[in-house]
């Protein structure tokens, strides 16, 4: 399935996403916890009723190629969980999610695969999985011209546990700006590594950004939305508030809603 | 307020009926992800061995010394301060120990290594049950070298050879299959239940005594036998032992069937599990 496919309808959709999660938890975090709850109450811990917690209710959007959407909204509002459902981490209780096959997303956790690996064998892992559908061959040139941008030199044959945070962002940002795919998720990734490499790296992923079929940015960054999006959705309370083209006005709705200054 | 809301596009779409309870996910795309999954596995058990063996014959030896030790103690510690009289005692412990020695130490490693990882897996879309199916593996892997090392010299020495050997793969096949859906439920357990790791500690080290691995299973009392039967690791003992020691066919089928009615219940399960708590898995990694 080639991005051209897409061309004509929409390239992502998604419909009356509802996704919860379970609270219990936290009152059970251990089988200690689920051993002492069960033997003090057997019948209550049986018959208790499962609360749960919704994380995402009734998102409705859809994309189309060449667009750059921003999600705006405020800590814990749901965003990182619609980008982990478009990736397929999660399943949605409810609704339609239609993603083209190439989707890559890349979360602020990410560092490294195995910090006893070098650079250069963590960095052909993380491609592996972030380029599933590359050959090994092609898969081994990708790593290679990474390798080569993130400067690291002699220290790409060392183990990661050695490297600063920094070294290992630099490898990392290298690696998943190296290919160009149908619909890049990108959520808090701008981060880490010092000054001078964050402006190749921008450069870079700006790039990535013009190759890619459709992109989806979750930052705290108003102004990189406004360079970068053409459209923003705000999540607001777990339900989508507005979705548009008005970057401004988007922003102001937020600001309005909270009362600050910045995403 | 109301104002600017009306003058975005509001997104609260008319709620569709008829595409409720509907998750569409793309079958070419599933087909894709099957077809990656081996791939990734192979690359991660690769490098999971190259990492441990640090690429020296050496680190490779230093792996497969800890079983080797362990052995050589038991056998020496039954056969002659214990002296329990058994003929080819060495080769009988050799078809429970090692069995026991890979469940043991896939449990431990594969455990905590959704828990250990977690930054990868909400970091990137990697499949859980590749970081898994590599540890047990890798284990597997070391399993098996260790296992022909003091097999060879242990058959030579005892003059214990026999073509019933050739049914070993059905023993290896059954008990990689039995420690991987093992460890796959247990990890996602330790997920939700943080201590799950030490409880099965301290129930694999109640288990060793429980399981025929250094007695014949013939010693415990008839009334007992039962037990015996529920506890899926004899059955898996059985089935090396019958290859290597006692070299009969005649159980074969019985401890096959028992085996892969465990590893599917087992199996069922986990799905199950996985299918329900995905989400909650994520959400507490």
């Amino acid at each position: 399935m080639t991005s051209t496919t897409y061309s004509d309808r929409a390239l992502v959709e998604v419909k009356n996403l509802h996704v919860s999660y379970e609270q219990d938890h936290y009152q059970k975090a251990s089988l200690r916890d689920l051993f002492i709850k069960t033997v003090k109450s057997p019948v209550q811990s049986f018959l208790a009723k499962r609360s749960s917690q919704i994380v995402l209710d009734d998102i409705c959007f859809s994309l189309k190629k060449g667009d750059r959407l921003g999600i705006i909204g405020r800590n814990g509002a749901g965003k990182t969980t619609l980008c982990r459902c478009l990736a397929h981490m999660l399943t949605p209780q409810h609704g339609e999610i239609n993603v083209p096959e190439k989707t890559r997303a890349i979360f602020s956790h990410a560092n490294c695969v195995d910090p006893f690996l070098t650079g250069r064998e963590n960095a052909l892992l993380l491609g592996n999985y972030l380029y599933p559908w590359l050959k090994f061959k092609e898969l081994e040139e990708v790593i290679e011209e990474a390798c080569h941008f993130s400067g690291l030199g002699e220290a790409l044959e060392t183990p990661i546990y050695t490297y600063s945070l920094g070294m290992q962002t630099r490898l990392f940002l290298s690696v998943v700006t190296s290919v160009p795919c149908d619909l890049l998720i990108l959520d808090e990734v701008y981060d880490g590594a010092d000054e001078h490499f964050k402006a190749l790296a921008k450069e870079r992923i700006t790039q990535l950004i013009e190759r890619s079929g459709a992109v989806i940015l979750v930052s705290h960054n108003s102004e990189l939305f406004k360079k970068v999006c053409n459209k923003v959705i705000l999540i607001e309370d777990h339900k989508l508030i507005y979705e548009g083209s008005d970057i401004d006005h988007a922003l102001a709705l937020y600001r309005s809603f909270h009362g600050r200054k910045g995403p | 307020m109301e104002d600017i809301c009306q003058k975005g596009k509001r997104a609260n779409y008319t709620n569709n009926k008829s595409c409720n309870n509907i998750i569409k996910i793309h079958e070419k795309e599933m087909m894709a992800i099957q077809t990656h999954f081996f791939r990734q596995v192979y690359l991660q058990t690769v490098y999971k061995i190259r990492s441990r063996y640090r690429k020296t014959w050496t680190g490779f030896l230093w792996v497969i010394l800890n079983p080797i030790i362990l052995y050589s103690v038991q056998s020496f510690i039954f056969q002659m301060v214990l002296k329990i009289e058994m003929p080819h005692y060495t080769v009988f412990l050799l078809g429970g120990l090692l069995p026991w020695i890979f469940i043991n130490s896939s449990l431990d490693m594969g455990i905590p290594i959704l828990t250990s990882s977690s930054h990868l897996l909400k970091g990137l879309p990697v499949n859980p049950l590749v970081l898994i199916l590599s540890q047990v593996t890798d284990n597997f892997f070391n399993f098996i070298v260790t296992f022909l090392v003091i097999l060879i010299p242990v058959l030579t020495f005892t003059n214990h050879w026999s073509l019933h050997l050739l049914t070993m793969p059905i023993s290896l096949v059954l008990v990689y299959l039995f420690a991987s859906v093992t460890t796959i439920f247990l990890s996602y357990l330790n997920v939700s239940y943080r201590d799950t790791k030490f409880v099965v500690g301290f129930v694999m080290s109640i288990m060793y005594f429980l399981t025929p691995i250094f007695y014949p299973p013939e010693i415990i009392p008839e009334n007992l036998q039962i037990f015996l039967h529920l506890n899926p690791i004899f059955h898996l003992i059985e089935l090396f032992r019958g290859a290597i020691y006692e070299h009969s066919l005649s159980k074969l089928g019985y401890h096959c069937f028992v085996s892969i009615i465990f590893i599917g219940a087992l199996g069922s399960i986990t799905y199950r599990y996985w299918r329900s708590k995905k989400n909650d898995i994520y959400h507490l990694l």
